[in-house]
């Protein structure tokens, strides 16, 4: 179970720990430029709930469950959610304005949402179908 | 259209992943049959979301 666990620190990982190279050979990659491709898309960086477009004090459920769907692609998550919350202003034109996204950053949210699932799904599986099997 | 083909992307990388977590032998022979099959329905998928695209968007 605590190697399955590990996958939501560092994802893929379970797999090579577990013998299965073929399986992480094929989809670590697969998860890592899904990953960095959202990432481009986002403006490199996974933000807060707060910060989806929604009016002031309204509570946008969907934002914090894309949030948390986000969040389970473990470390390289955290490590981009920090980057976003340390600096949340950027320099424009001399001046330091709050950050702002690309058109396309609602489909980097896609992409990020999409391979946090499927980190989530490759770690329940691992446990499921691999580790149950060794008992 | 960018929108679309991405939507197809995530599709079929999740159908991808979920097939590579099931229990079969991975061999080139087995990838390249799931991979070929795969990028047929991926195909499909997208004419027909082509069509119904022509059909119901309107800008």
């Amino acid at each position: 179970m605590w190697l399955s666990l590990t996958g939501f620190i560092i994802p893929g990982f379970p797999y090579l720990f577990c013998g299965e190279k073929k399986r992480f050979l094929l989809i670590f990659p697969l998860l890592y430029v899904t990953f960095f491709l959202g990432l481009f898309l986002f403006d490199g960086a996974v933000v807060l709930p707060g910060e989806y477009q929604s009016p002031p004090g309204f509570f946008n459920p969907l934002g914090y469950l894309t949030f948390w769907c986000q969040m389970l692609f473990g470390l390289p998550a955290w490590i981009s959610l920090f980057i976003s919350t340390a600096s949340p202003e950027i320099e424009y034109m001399g001046e330091m304005v709050h950050r702002t996204y690309p058109p396309l950053f609602d489909l980097g949210s896609y992409y990020l949402l999409v391979v946090g699932g499927l980190n989530y799904y490759c770690n329940i599986k691992i446990y499921d179908h691999i580790l149950k099997k060794v008992k | 259209m960018i929108y679309l083909f991405s939507f197809i992307f995530l599709g079929v990388l999740i159908v991808w992943v979920y097939s590579l977590t099931v229990d079969w032998t991975i061999n080139r022979r087995n990838i390249l049959r799931r991979a070929i099959k795969l990028f047929g329905y991926s195909i499909l998928v997208g004419v027909i979301a082509l069509i119904l695209d022509s059909f119901f968007t309107r800008y």
